[in-house]
């Protein structure tokens, strides 16, 4: 446990450039669009550079701590932010092991794509909000797992919610673009309620929201019923769909297309999304208390990431086809949540970062260099165009299809064998997997073959402007291109790694927090040995790639192939129609509740409460005024019969 | 001596029946004469029955005072008169509404 | 001692009689009439309890000057144009006969009941008819004590005289452009 100033700083650093971006330059330049593109680009850069600097420190920090200690941490308090009987929120970060590889991962990818964006957005106005928002961005993400406690967590969870809803709908003017920020946010919403009654359990039954403090309490044998654990986590889970666009709430995810493609990169791609699966590794001795809990997560992942590879391989869109693909290695990641492994669900989420922002930049490129093209189907031939976007988006490819030593295989390869290696996992899920595997190898080969190879179908004027992307955007191609493909070895399995004396690193330093499972060499529930499992998956891959490229080099659809799956390929061109599903069963109902209330409730109900309480004041106070009437004589009568009443009444007794 | 007395009560009621009752102004003054003579009446029927002055005294002075409201009664009775045109007691409505 | 109670009770019932005159009459001067005759009555009554001066005030003030006031006023004002319509069967008439009859029934049940009992600690004084008589009179009593005891009263008296004086005086006279 050490103390420090370094996690604040790597903090609030990217938060101090929001403030210059969106603040101070405006007032200094008097205008809020006045600010160059370089002059914010460098600034935001810089910032987010600074914290990668003081994030790597923290890094060797830990890993110098790791020797003495078992569980090092990086620790501040801040301030005592909430003090109310027995709620008790401080303030306070913490840099664990966890944190310390996904802090490097934010700001490391983070301030690669902020140099991208410097290039990619140069002829964009308002250029200035953009940085500002990517920052806070930043500061949010970090927050959300730099936190000690859960509070903060949420606050950085709403946070990256806010700046997506923000940066997808960074060009406004545009209402389609506008909606789907919108969509964005309130689909997270919907899952952010599940993540609150997850932590109203979770202080209900530890009393504490800390995680250290919960930690102990789990490992102390504080005993809670097992439904109670149960409900909490399925209700945590509920946020983790809405963050990382799992079945029923990854609709946001391909609308969010719509935003800048760095932006896709970065919160779409390495971070944001990433924040589920992060959060479940985090509670990982709470999820343990909960076996039913783990099983619906399994069977979601497997069934989001087979259901997300197969839309994939109908869409046109560049974008879309990475999205849908996002939200398949997401599936992906919370399988391995599932079964247990959470290191591999980590290293995953780490080897992800890596090739999906290669490829989500590359797509940029390729859209810049096409003047703002995006149908595949209108590209063609670029490989000698761009030689150098090729050749990066190349490497991402063969990474995310698990071809073999590129770093999507040693992460894949692991959580397939988890599957059917551990207790908790099931034979169905395993085929699930591969089947999930070999879809996304043949769509990123699609993806490939219409983009780079084949006949040039671009229009005339845009293969005028066909130009190879600067160098800003070129270096952080090229840094993730190398990353990708050397980045698996962090985590060489037992059976490769004995020969060469290469330990799985990765484990070895996520082993104080999740506990290694060792894996058997020969499977529990189907009887493989691991290397048959790893020399199939790269037959697999390897022949699924092949498939992609070359059977769609001249025919785009599955249904050119084969003319029978013509309305297959229909339904799933139009991602099964569930955005039209979702319109009908529950937004339109909703704002047909809506007009119900404004129509019923609100005008002849309240209003006709209101209105009516006025007009009977009114009309009493009418019948009130014959009272007066002028007469004299009258009040005089009334005089008398008060006078009598008051007799009778004072001196009944005296009557009687 | 209640005989008096019961008279007094009466001529009381009766002079409170016409202040309410008559339309007319002069009448309504009259009224208000009767109002004041069955005062007086019980006030000497009192003063006979406890064998003191006291009461009669009183009447001498009420009487007195009698005189000099009739007067300006009537005075005020001609000058709704000339504002109005009319002595009826509904003429005047101001305090309608 | 029978003859004056018979002579007090015909006077009552004249007076009664007179009241009910003035109160169901519709001209102005019937009314103007019955209170003279209730007037009279009482300063009859008066007279047979052995106070003369007061009865003698009664004839002489109320319905001597008063009512004359009443009188000349009424045939001044002369008004021909406007007529009554019958009272009786007017909703605000009946009303007011119900409630004026329940304050006469409890102001009867009251003085049948209590009087001659001695409420409030009340003490017969001294003078009765004999001892006045022996005085010299109602009259030179009574004026024994205006001047002694009610000095003040009658001064006071002179001057509440002396506005009603100015104000009637002030109140028609007509007004100078």
């Amino acid at each position: 446990m050490m103390q420090s100033n370094l996690p604040l700083l790597i903090l609030i650093l990217p938060l101090i450039g929001f403030f210059v971006n969106g603040v101070v330059y405006p007032l200094i330049l008097k205008g809020f669009a006045k600010t160059s593109a370089p002059l914010a680009g460098i600034t935001a850069t810089a910032f987010i550079s600074l914290s990668f600097i003081l994030a790597v420190k923290v890094f060797f920090l830990l890993s110098g701590a790791g020797h003495e200690e078992h569980n090092p941490v990086v620790m501040q308090t801040v301030y005592q932010w909430l003090d109310v009987g027995s709620l008790h929120i401080p303030f306070e970060l913490k840099v664990d092991k966890i944190s310390g590889i996904l802090i490097l991962i934010i700001t490391g990818i983070g301030s690669l794509i902020h140099l991208y964006s410097i290039g990619y957005m140069s002829h964009e106005k308002c250029v200035g909000r953009y940085f500002s928002y990517l920052n806070l961005f930043c500061f949010a993400m970090l927050l959300l797992v730099m936190g000690a406690n859960l509070p903060l967590l949420f606050f950085g969870w709403e946070g990256v919610g806010l700046c997506s809803y923000l940066l997808i709908g960074f060009w406004y003017t545009d209402t389609e673009k506008a909606d789907a920020g919108k969509k964005a946010f309130i689909v997270n919403r919907i899952g952010d309620l599940g993540f609150l009654i997850g932590m109203f359990l979770i202080f209900k039954n530890f009393g504490t929201l800390t995680f250290s403090e919960i930690y102990t309490s789990i490992a102390s044998g504080d005993t809670i019923s097992q439904t109670t654990a149960v409900a909490i986590c399925l209700a945590l889970f509920v946020g983790a769909t809405g963050k990382s666009a799992q079945i029923p709430l990854y609709v946001w995810l391909p609308d969010a297309m719509s935003g800048p493609t760095p932006v896709s990169a970065l919160i779409h791609a390495a971070t944001m999304v990433t924040a589920g699966v992060y959060m479940i590794v985090k509670l990982n001795p709470l999820f343990d208390l909960a076996p039913q809990a783990l099983t619906v997560i399994a069977y979601t992942g497997a069934f989001t990431a087979l259901f997300a590879g197969s839309i994939a391989i109908a869409q046109k869109d560049i974008k879309k086809v990475l999205a849908y693909s996002t939200v398949s290695q997401l599936g992906f990641m919370f399988l391995a949540c599932g079964v247990g492994a959470y290191q591999t669900a980590v290293f995953h989420l780490m080897t992800h970062a890596f090739f999906k922002a290669l490829l989500f930049l590359g797509s940029g490129s390729v859209i810049h260099a096409c003047s703002g093209e995006q149908d595949m189907t209108k590209m063609g031939g670029l490989k000698k165009y761009l030689p150098h976007t090729h050749l990066t988006m190349l490497i991402g490819s063969l990474a995310i299809s698990g071809i073999p030593f590129f770093s999507g295989f040693f992460s894949k390869d692991e959580i397939l064998y988890s599957v059917i290696a551990l207790p908790s996992g099931h034979t169905l899920l395993f085929f699930v997997g591969v089947l999930t595997a070999a879809l996304t190898a043949i769509y990123t080969g699609r993806m490939m073959t219409i983009t780079f190879y084949g006949t040039e179908r671009l229009s005339h004027e845009a293969k005028h402007h066909l130009h190879e992307s600067p160098a800003t955007m070129l270096i952080p191609l090229y840094v993730l291109a190398i990353l990708a493909a050397f980045g698996g070895f962090l985590g060489v399995p037992h059976l490769l790694g004995e020969q060469f004396s290469l330990h799985h690193q990765l484990a070895h330093w996520l082993d104080p927090l999740v506990p290694t499972r060792v894996l058997p060499m020969v499977g529990v529930k189907l009887a493989l040995h691991e290397g048959v499992v790893m020399v199939g998956s790269s037959v697999l891959a390897i022949c699924s790639f092949a498939f992609g490229i070359v059977a769609f080099k001249k025919k785009f659809h599955i249904s050119d192939h084969i003319s029978g799956l013509k309305d297959i390929q229909k339904v799933l061109e139009n991602k099964y129609f569930i955005d039209e599903i979702y319109f009908a069963v529950v937004v339109n109902p909703l704002k047909l509740l809506g007009k119900l209330c404004a129509h019923v409730v609100d005008k002849v109900i309240i209003d006709g409460f209101i209105v009516g309480l006025g007009r009977g004041t009114r009309d009493l106070g009418k019948r009130f005024k014959a009272l007066q009437s002028g007469d004299v004589q009258a009040y005089a009568y009334l005089l008398v019969l008060g006078l009598v009443t008051l007799l009778w009444i004072a001196f009944r007794k005296v009557m009687m | 001596m209640d005989k008096i007395q019961l008279l007094s009560a009466f001529l009381f009621t009766i002079g409170l029946l016409i202040v309410i009752t008559r339309r007319n102004t002069i009448v309504l003054l009259m009224g208000v004469e009767l109002l004041l003579n069955a005062a007086n009446l019980s006030m000497v029927g009192f003063s006979h029955h406890m064998s003191q002055i006291d009461g009669q005294m009183q009447v001498f002075f009420v009487i007195t005072i009698a005189a000099a409201e009739s007067a300006i009664g009537l005075s005020i009775l001609v000058n709704l008169y000339r504002n109005f045109g009319s002595i009826k007691t509904d003429v005047a409505q101001g305090l309608r509404g | 001692m029978d003859n004056q109670n018979i002579l007090i009770s015909l006077f009552c019932i004249a007076a009664t009689f007179f009241s009910l005159v003035m109160l169901f009459s519709k001209q102005a001067l019937t009314c103007a009439l019955g209170l003279l005759g209730v007037l009279i009555c009482t300063a009859g009554i008066y007279g047979l309890i052995g106070e003369h001066f007061i009865a003698a005030v009664q004839l002489v003030v109320y319905a001597g000057a008063i009512m004359v006031l009443f009188i000349f006023s009424i045939m001044l004002l002369n008004l021909k144009h406007e007529v009554y319509s019958s009272n009786v069967k007017k909703p605000l008439f009946i009303g007011a006969i119900i409630a004026g009859g329940l304050l006469f029934g409890f102001l009867s049940t009251v003085i049948v009941d209590y009087f001659g009992q001695s409420l409030g600690g009340m003490q017969q004084g001294i003078f009765t008819r004999e001892y006045i008589f022996n005085l010299g009179g109602n009259s030179k009593v009574l004026a024994h004590a205006l001047f002694t005891q009610y000095y003040m009263s009658f001064e006071v008296i002179s001057l509440a005289l002396l506005v009603g004086l100015i104000g009637a005086v002030t109140l028609a006279k007509r007004k100078f452009e």
